[in-house]
């Protein structure tokens, strides 16, 4: 295994270094923004949230192209004239793209901090303030200020930061399991279907076929909670449910989310190393 | 290197390259072979091919395996005669025999032997 | 002692049939032939047994077990065309090799690359065709395989590369190992086969000794090739 996540790495240097200066320059960029405390200082998260999506579309992209080029003919011989069982390869391949969410996530993570560092620096409350007070978007602090004095009474009695800690992980996880859902949808294409050029189509459209029925059943699962919660509340209860109640209807929701991507994860697991075993043909 | 031909098998062929070999000197009596394996490369040859050969030639005496250090030629010089002489009597042989199938008697086959006409090509 | 068995092993792409109901026994020590023109299924045939395709219908043993994962630790195929990353030099698929293959023998690929004129800092997309054929003959070769198939070895490679390629094959052959060859240039390997099997379109028409199929015919392989082969 170690020496799969050996070889992953080698074959990413190029892309890891082109990635890795974009994103310092690109926080120079935000940072310089924060610096000038005027109105462009609206451009830093802009740029911040250009950094998120770039992020996840890097991740997602590098990890399915690389997956499918293993393959096509050339990498595909390298790699299975090897004795490895497919399971061996698609759990580096989970684990190599485990590695990349998690540490674009600490990047990210990294550049907001540092963004809000220098703020607090220049003597704001945070990256928040400084924006609303640099370009006068008062209503960008006033909402985020309604919603903390919202919840700052309750977080003696819930765990919000837990439930943002959840909110996160369950996230994290959904992209996860869309991973894994391409990589099944790739497997299922280059073992089961003509290996013609347009496979990638094939691919493509078993990818989104999988992602609608997931849907579905995530919708199925969870219908019954949103149903049952909401009648749980007397007749004649106002609408909005109590804040206390949201929350743990949140939690309900979020765990089925993350059991369902765990389900997932291991049946397209599971599919994709049977696969591999038995149909691969290179 | 020699040229194969496919009307007789190939441990034939180099066992008759090597007994020629011997008839002409260019192997001594008690000279170190080469090993079946380097037989095999020197003459593109299958490696069992070139076991085979070392075989015959052991059989026939010609060579012999001393364990450990390979294979040699026989140090009994009255072995060495003998080949060559059997040589020529093959050669011969396939010379008459091509001969008469050509539709030559016995008396012509000398008889252009003696006039030499043939003469030309060899000197 | 039989390494490599098929039973009526048989390979289809969507209709095509690339290998019909092939059945075949390889022995170590020997050193087999497969001929045959293009697409008659040479390729299909060792990649089946290398692992590289999965069969349509039949069975293939390696080793007296059926084939798996495990086969491919003693079975090493070279394939005819490239296959290895651009980013790599001819180091680092040494190493590449030497990481997934127990029986790697590094010493013996340095001695090959020598012999073949070739450096370990050589990137890969910079060799010219020629010179990544010796580099995938010396790879497949330094391992210390029980079953080695090599396809097209001879292929797009220069009169002096033959020769050391021939060499390396004969070379490697031992009393508990077998190599199966495939190529185009019969009258350079005929001499050193064991058996021949001709394939013609998936199916095997010879399967012979090549002394026998000399001797019963008066030909040569290339003269049998011929003749077998002559509305292909």
């Amino acid at each position: 295994m170690l020496k799969l996540l050996k070889y992953e790495l080698l074959r990413r240097k190029k892309v890891l270094i082109a990635f890795g200066i974009t994103t310092f320059v690109l926080e120079l960029m935000i940072l310089n923004f924060v610096r000038l405390q005027d109105r462009s200082s609206i451009f830093s998260l802009l740029f911040l949230g250009l950094l998120a999506i770039g992020l996840i579309a890097w991740v997602f992209i590098n990890t399915i192209e690389n997956y499918y080029s293993d393959f096509k003919k050339n990498q595909g011989i390298l790699l299975f004239l090897t004795p490895i069982k497919g399971q061996s390869l698609v759990l580096s391949k989970l684990i190599i793209a485990l590695i990349q969410i998690v540490g674009a996530t600490l990047i990210f993570g990294f550049c907001v901090w540092l963004a809000n560092g220098v703020a607090v620096n220049a003597g704001y409350t945070g990256l928040i303030n400084l924006i609303s007070s640099c370009t006068g978007m008062d209503g960008l602090e006033i909402s985020m200020m309604e919603f903390t004095d919202q919840i700052r009474p309750l977080q003696g009695q819930l765990p919000v930061r837990l439930l943002v800690g959840e909110g996160v992980l369950i996230m994290l996880l959904d992209f996860f399991s869309n991973i894994m859902i391409a990589f099944t949808a790739i497997t299922i294409g280059r073992t089961l279907l003509s290996r013609n050029s347009l496979n990638w189509l094939y691919a493509l459209l078993i990818y989104f076929g999988l992602t609608i029925v997931l849907q579905f059943i995530t919708g199925a699962v969870v219908m019954p909670f949103i149903l049952t919660d909401i009648y749980h509340l007397d007749a004649g209860a106002q609408v909005t449910l109590k804040v206390s109640e949201g929350f743990a209807f949140a939690q309900k929701i979020i765990l089925i989310d993350g059991l369902i991507s765990v389900f997932v994860i291991i049946s397209g697991f599971f599919v994709s190393s049977v696969l591999i075993n038995k149909k691969i043909d290179i | 290197m020699i040229k194969f031909d496919s009307k007789s098998p190939i441990y034939l062929q180099v066992m008759n390259e090597i007994k020629k070999q011997l008839a002409l000197g260019e192997i001594k009596p008690g000279d170190k072979l080469p090993s079946s394996r380097e037989l095999a490369v020197l003459y593109s040859i299958n490696p069992n091919t070139a076991s085979r050969v070392y075989k015959e030639l052991e059989a026939m005496g010609i060579c012999f395996k001393k364990r450990g250090l390979g294979t040699f030629v026989t140090k009994e010089i009255n072995m060495i005669k003998p080949i060559k002489q059997d040589m020529a009597r093959d050669y011969v042989i396939a010379f008459i025999t091509s001969m008469r199938d050509l539709g030559y008697k016995k008396e012509e086959i000398i008889d252009i032997l003696k006039n030499k006409e043939w003469d030309n090509g060899i000197d | 002692m039989e390494l490599i068995k098929t039973t009526n092993l048989s390979k289809k792409f969507g209709r095509n049939i690339a290998l019909d109901g092939v059945e075949i026994s390889l022995e170590a020590g020997k050193i087999y032939g497969v001929l045959g023109p293009n697409g008659s299924g040479k390729s299909t045939l060792m990649r089946l047994i290398s692992g590289l395709y999965s069969k349509s219908n039949g069975h293939i043993e390696a080793f007296s077990n059926p084939l798996s994962v495990e086969s491919k630790k003693h079975i090493a195929y070279m394939p005819t065309e490239s296959f290895f990353y651009d980013y790599m030099n001819i180091g680092s698929t040494a190493m590449y090799f030497s990481d997934f293959f127990e029986d790697f023998d590094n010493d013996r690929f340095d001695l090959l690359l020598k012999e073949m004129g070739l450096e370990k800092s050589m990137k890969i997309p910079s060799l010219s065709s020629g010179m990544n054929a010796k580099l995938r003959v010396a790879l497949t070769m330094s391992r210390k395989a029980t079953v080695y198939l090599i396809d097209e070895p001879l292929n797009g490679v220069d009169l002096v590369a033959r020769d050391l390629i021939l060499k390396t094959v004969i070379n490697s052959l031992s009393q508990d190992n077998l190599i199966v060859l495939s190529s185009h240039q019969i009258d350079i390997i005929e001499n050193v086969l064991d058996e021949v099997i001709f394939l013609k379109e998936g199916t095997i028409v010879l399967n012979k000794e090549a002394e026998d199929a000399r001797a019963s015919s008066g030909k040569s392989i290339v003269q049998l090739y011929k003749e077998v082969f002559k509305d292909a």
